[in-house]
């Protein structure tokens, strides 16, 4: 009997080791892959701060060129300024961010600043005088750039994401991870706009 | 003996496996690089193309900033700047441990698509609008009517100018068209960049294999009494080690370069691109 209890318990103890190893390793990992996200988190937030600072300067440029009635970019001056509250509040959830964000992507789409894939402004085909603006050209280019720079580190930041949530939900990290406080990261939603063409109303 | 030299042969080839598997992890739609310049389109005159060359060595020799030009015919339907930042990170354009400033200019020509990659450390010396202006004055000019090698010429001359000026470097020794100083060339240890010649050195150890062989047992002679093969896979497994002193980064194989400039030893495997720089069409 004595010896039965001795190698009943030689099994728990090993299986408790198991448990513990595995537990250590999947923390490691977790907390490396979670300090990418991060890291990448920063990034996507930088660009966004970017892009809020720069649209007043490519606004009043296109107003000045183009003769635009303001009511063609109330929608983007509200969105731009629901996305700097969000970036403020210390509450808002990164799920918050991406969503103010997504927003002033839209915005911007409908009032002709993105064109489809986000990377031009279709402003440019209405307006052809805008070309040979070598100020409004560097603003573009500025603009062009920072939408650049967002869809980049997005898509760094939903690779890191992807992987750290793939190790997160895999079986046996999965059943510790949320105790010891490792929530999954919200990835970007696909951007729907980018599928459409573009709806330029100047108001005319 | 014999049997420690197929052992050895196994690893190496182990190695070399391995070495392949990194290589494939970048993603680059291009071959490797042969220099700083990759005239896929076969776009640049000779002479100018000796010119960048030896211009964007002097660049990397001297004030550690790798400049990287590319023509392709068209980038298969690809937006021009994912097309761009996968090359430039893919070739890992820049240096991982010292920040190397870095960029990459690729031209599509039958798609008529410029695209200028800036590294995140380059942004501030080259911002997206300067960057724009830059292209917009010297290369969209030059191409409209058809002089690629000017064109292309005449923006990388503005950019190292701009960077110059910032930097407070002169570019007297960088435009000069002289040979650079051929100073020790950092170690770099890219396996991906190395694997061609590790490839080549495989297949001759394993000639060497065969060759000796096929003079039967006991039969000396091969690649001078077998000394070679060794001496090739003790660089093999050094090339293997970050940071080795000797091997493939070595000046001896600055050779391997069509450049006349002093050698390409290849990018330093940093490709730190966040999507900034500008483009355009001509």
């Amino acid at each position: 009997m004595g010896r039965a209890a001795l190698i009943v318990l030689a099994v728990v103890v090993v299986i408790v080791l198991i448990i513990a190893l595995v537990g250590f390793g999947s923390y490691n990992t977790l907390v490396t892959k979670k300090q990418n996200v991060d890291a990448q988190w920063a990034l996507v937030q930088t660009q966004m701060q970017r892009r809020a600072d720069l649209i007043p300067n490519i606004v009043a440029t296109v107003k000045g060129v183009a003769g635009l009635e303001e009511r063609v970019f109330t929608k983007i001056a509200e969105a731009r300024s629901q996305l700097l509250a969000t970036m403020q509040n210390p509450n808002a959830t990164p799920q918050d961010k991406i969503t103010a964000d997504n927003n002033l992507t839209q915005a911007m789409r409908d009032g002709g600043l993105l064109g489809t894939g986000g990377r031009f402004l279709a402003i440019t085909e209405n307006y052809p005088q805008l070309k040979s603006n070598e100020s409004f050209m560097k603003l573009q280019d500025e603009l062009a750039g920072t939408e650049n720079r967002l869809a980049t580190s997005r898509r760094d930041y939903t690779l890191a994401a992807q992987d750290y949530n793939t190790t997160r939900n895999r079986f046996p990290t999965v059943l510790i991870a949320g105790l010891i406080g490792f929530k999954e990261q919200p990835y970007f939603q696909a951007d729907q706009g980018a599928q459409q063409a573009p709806k330029v109303d100047f108001g005319k | 003996m014999k049997f420690a030299f197929r052992v050895a042969v196994g690893i190496a080839a182990l190695l070399l496996l391995g070495a392949a598997a990194r290589a494939q992890t970048s993603q680059s739609p291009l071959p490797q690089p042969t220099g700083y310049v990759n005239d896929y389109a076969n776009i640049i005159d000779r002479a100018t193309k000796e010119r960048l060359e030896t211009t964007l060595t002097n660049l990397d020799h001297q004030q550690q900033i790798q400049f990287a030009v590319v023509t392709v015919d068209t980038t298969n339907g690809q937006e021009i700047f994912d097309y761009s930042l996968a090359v430039a990170r893919g070739w890992g354009i820049g240096s991982k441990d010292t920040q190397k400033p870095s960029l990459l200019l690729l031209v599509a020509i039958k798609d008529r698509k410029y695209f200028t990659q800036v590294s995140r450390h380059l942004e501030g010396d080259l911002p997206d609008g300067l960057v724009g202006q830059i292209q917009r004055e010297h290369l969209v000019p030059a191409f409209r009517v058809g002089e690629y090698g000017r064109g292309l010429n005449e923006t990388i001359d503005a950019y190292i100018t701009t960077v110059a000026t910032k930097n407070g470097f002169s570019t007297d020794t960088i435009f000069a068209g002289g040979r650079s100083t051929p100073e020790i060339r950092r170690s770099r240890g890219n396996a991906s960049i190395c694997t061609p010649l590790v490839v080549v050195l495989l297949v001759i150890v394993i000639l060497a294999v065969v060759f000796r062989r096929s003079r039967g047992p006991g039969g000396r002679g091969g690649f001078g009494g077998g000394w070679l093969p060794w001496l090739l896979l003790n660089m093999f497994l050094n090339s293997g080690r970050r940071g080795g002193s000797s091997g493939w980064s070595g000046g001896g194989f600055g050779g391997f370069s069509d450049s006349g400039g002093g050698g390409f030893g290849g990018f330093g495997g940093g490709g730190d691109f966040g999507g900034g720089g500008a483009g355009g069409s001509w």
